[in-house]
């Protein structure tokens, strides 16, 4: 069954691979397409990987008609080119609405174990993309009770016909919601980015990553940042895992970015964890989302409400967000629900850019470019 | 040997006999939906008395309900045997919709405002019923589910549980939502273990008889909606979530509120009904 000897990339630099391409999933042939190194990330037993499906989830994942007025589709708030994020605080819906959150960067999203910012029931991405399908408050795909006509339209497209007969060959009746779903959850697991100059310069291959981004990667997995305890390991997020991961723990951390009342209170419009479980302790917690491709996923945080990754790292380095006024005003940095790991820094002026190199280092410029995961709708002519 | 026999014989022949004295009867309970005495439907809210400008409007009414009960003559309660033949229902737990996606509301074309089904007896006393969808059906995967839970739009996705009570309405410029179902759940999605709050409401109407030939259940929305917002910053989207005013409001009324008698469920005919009316 396991053909490799899998290897778990943390801070073990040296790994010199020589065949880069080489995960085939044994039971279905499905490749992966992953360095050697990287495990590849499970799967729900009831929607094994193939090529085909993927092909169609592609189609489904940029295309309009899965919105109630054929305006929006997944692709309009997760864009290749920004880490598949939308470069907004907040994203628009159908109806012109802003969501209160960030739109997620779905780099490497398949080995996340919960999805979006801070929700531990929403395990799988099949669970996940109902959300935006059918969330209401606010509507951003509106098919919320009329999915039907959705499908009709998809059922009516002769593309369409090819593609889920590919998929679904032995299904009589393949156009459903679940198998629309199933797709464009397969699509979303090949959204892998390993070829950053930092993944490179681990494979010890070819890459741009000088002494400004070395200083930053000791730096930042070193108890001087902290950065690694929410960021660490092989997707630089403590929610991710991989077919090998022991006993996975759902992890949401408060960062300071807020504290309005000094006692800890977020913004009534969103308390994190707290929305979910009413429970204070959970107040302002979040996922550590991935850093990589960071620098191309901005604004950060769940409500965009930093800028830049300068603005990121003088949150870090002050310990939280203070802020001065206005109706959010209140020193983040107090917050008492805020985790140890977020002290405050003392970073001299060169420290702090070779933090920002470092971060600079983990965008993947193959996995932002790739074809196969561009949209198949957009004509080279327009 | 011969004492077992006996010890099965008796609850067969029992079943014999209460079967031939006493065959199941068709029901129907009808459900009515006004507000201050007058029907409400989506292109109707009240007359200008009670609804001053026509400036509230319904957008969407829907609830399910569960563990349905008719009390006997002799005062006991079984099952309402629900008519699983029809998608509004299935063998414990129906949907009720009052909305047709029409004028004003926003919802689905059917409506679907009467239980329908069986009683054991041939008349009945009183009725009590659960609003929600029981726990085992409660987590499950809406889009594979059968009808009536099989409703995309009384599912809270990210909760992974239905909507019991969806209740949705325009006052002025304002957009009112209730929407009740468990919160505080652990578990994974299709797979969720407990909730801490089950938002289950039990109500029990005394007095109801179907001797009063169809006489419906109203369901009032009267204390939902006049319910003063002058702290008009308060949320008005309640996701079954007790911490802002018309969310406790919304719960009250329904009968999620242990210390108040719930508001929104009365007999016309009954002496209950007043009770609940003078709160
Ligand atoms: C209107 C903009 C919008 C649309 C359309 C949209 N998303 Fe998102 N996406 C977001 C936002 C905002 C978040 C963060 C949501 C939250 O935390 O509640 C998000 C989060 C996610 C996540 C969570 C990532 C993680 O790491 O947890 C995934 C996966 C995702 N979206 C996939 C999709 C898919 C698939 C579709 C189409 C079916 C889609 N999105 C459509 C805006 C959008
Ligand atoms: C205690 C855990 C923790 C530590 C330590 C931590 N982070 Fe974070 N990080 C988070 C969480 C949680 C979020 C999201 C918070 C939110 O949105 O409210 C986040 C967000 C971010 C973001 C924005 C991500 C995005 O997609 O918007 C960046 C960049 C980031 N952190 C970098 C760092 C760096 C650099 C360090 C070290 C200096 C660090 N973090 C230390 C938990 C942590």
């Amino acid at each position: 069954m396991k053909r490799f000897l899998f290897l778990l990339i943390g801070l073990t630099v040296g790994m010199v691979l020589f065949s880069p391409y080489i995960w085939i999933d044994d039971k279905n042939g499905f490749d992966w397409q992953l360095p050697k190194d990287v495990p590849p990330p499970t799967v729900p037993a009831n929607n094994p990987m193939s090529a085909a499906k993927v092909e169609l989830g592609r189609h489904l994942f940029y295309d309009k008609r899965l919105s109630a007025n054929n305006t929006v589709s997944c692709g309009s708030c997760h864009h290749q080119s920004k880490g598949f994020t939308d470069g907004e605080k907040g994203s628009t819906g159908l109806f012109g609405d802003i969501t209160p959150r960030n739109a997620m960067s779905l780099t490497n999203v398949a080995y996340n174990q919960n999805f979006t910012w801070a929700n531990p029931l929403s395990t799988q991405l099949e669970h996940q993309a109902r959300f935006p399908l059918f969330g209401e408050t606010p509507a951003e795909m509106g098919l919320s009770g009329i999915e039907h006509k959705s499908i009709e339209q998809l059922q009516a497209d002769s593309k369409y016909q090819t593609l889920f007969k590919q998929t679904y060959p032995l299904q009589k009746a393949p156009f459903t919601m679940t198998n629309i779903i199933a797709a464009i959850a397969a699509f979303e697991r090949t959204l892998l980015s390993f070829n950053s100059p930092y993944d490179k310069y681990l494979r010890g291959e070819n890459n741009d990553f000088g002494e400004s981004e070395k200083r930053g990667l000791t730096l930042f997995f070193s108890e001087q940042t902290e950065c690694f305890h929410c960021h660490g390991g092989f997707n630089f997020s403590d929610s991710s895992v991989h077919k090998n991961s022991t006993s996975p723990v759902n992890r949401f951390h408060n960062n300071g970015l807020y504290n309005i009342d000094g006692r800890g209170a977020y913004p009534k419009s969103d308390r994190g964890l707290y929305n979910l479980t009413s429970n204070k302790d959970d107040m302002g917690k979040f996922k550590a989302p991935t850093l990589r491709n960071i620098a191309v996923t901005g604004p950060f945080m769940h409500d965009g409400s930093i800028a830049t990754l300068e603005g990121v790292l003088d949150h870090y380095i002050n310990g939280g967000t203070n802020i001065r006024e206005g109706k959010n005003k209140g020193f983040g940095s107090a917050n008492p629900f805020k985790s140890e790991f977020v002290p405050g820094l003392e970073l001299t002026v060169q420290e702090r850019n070779d933090l920002l190199s470092f971060l600079h280092s983990l965008t993947d410029q193959t996995f932002l470019n790739n074809p196969d995961l561009s949209d198949p709708w957009v004509t080279p002519e327009s | 040997m011969p004492t077992t026999i006996t010890r099965l014989s008796t609850p067969i022949i029992a079943a014999i006999v209460l079967s031939a004295c006493s065959k199941p009867s068709p029901v129907t309970i009808p459900f009515t939906l006004t507000y201050h005495d007058q029907p409400v439907t989506c292109s109707k809210f009240g007359t200008s008395s009670t609804n001053t400008d026509n400036t509230i409007k319904l957008k969407d009414f829907r609830l399910y309900l569960h563990q349905i009960e008719l009390q006997d003559t002799s005062g006991d309660w079984s099952a309402l045997t629900l008519d699983s033949t029809s998608p509004w229902q299935n063998n414990n737990t129906a949907l009720l919709d009052f909305e047709n996606n029409d004028a004003d509301c926003q919802g689905t074309p059917g409506t679907n405002t009467a239980l329908t089904g069986t009683f054991s007896s041939e008349n009945f006393q009183a009725i009590r019923f659960v609003v929600g969808v029981p726990f085992e059906l409660n987590h499950q995967n809406p889009l594979i589910a059968s009808a009536p839970l099989n409703e995309s739009s009384m599912h809270w996705h990210w909760q992974g549980g239905y909507k019991f009570v969806r209740a949705e309405f325009i006052v002025g410029e304002q957009s009112r939502r209730l929407h009740i179902g468990s919160t505080q759940c652990k578990g994974e999605i299709n797979a969720i273990s407990h909730c801490e709050k089950p938002n289950r409401a039990q109500v029990e109407l005394a007095n109801y008889s179907n001797i009063n030939n169809n006489a419906p259940v109203n369901i009032a929305l009267d204390k939902l909606l006049d319910f003063n917002l002058a702290d008009s910053k308060s949320k008005l989207t309640c996701m079954g979530h007790s911490d802002n005013p018309w969310c406790l409001n919304g719960l009250d009324w329904i009968g999620l509120n242990d210390s108040k008698p719930q508001m929104a469920f009365s007999t016309g005919i009954s002496a209950g009904i007043k009770v609940n009316k003078n709160q």
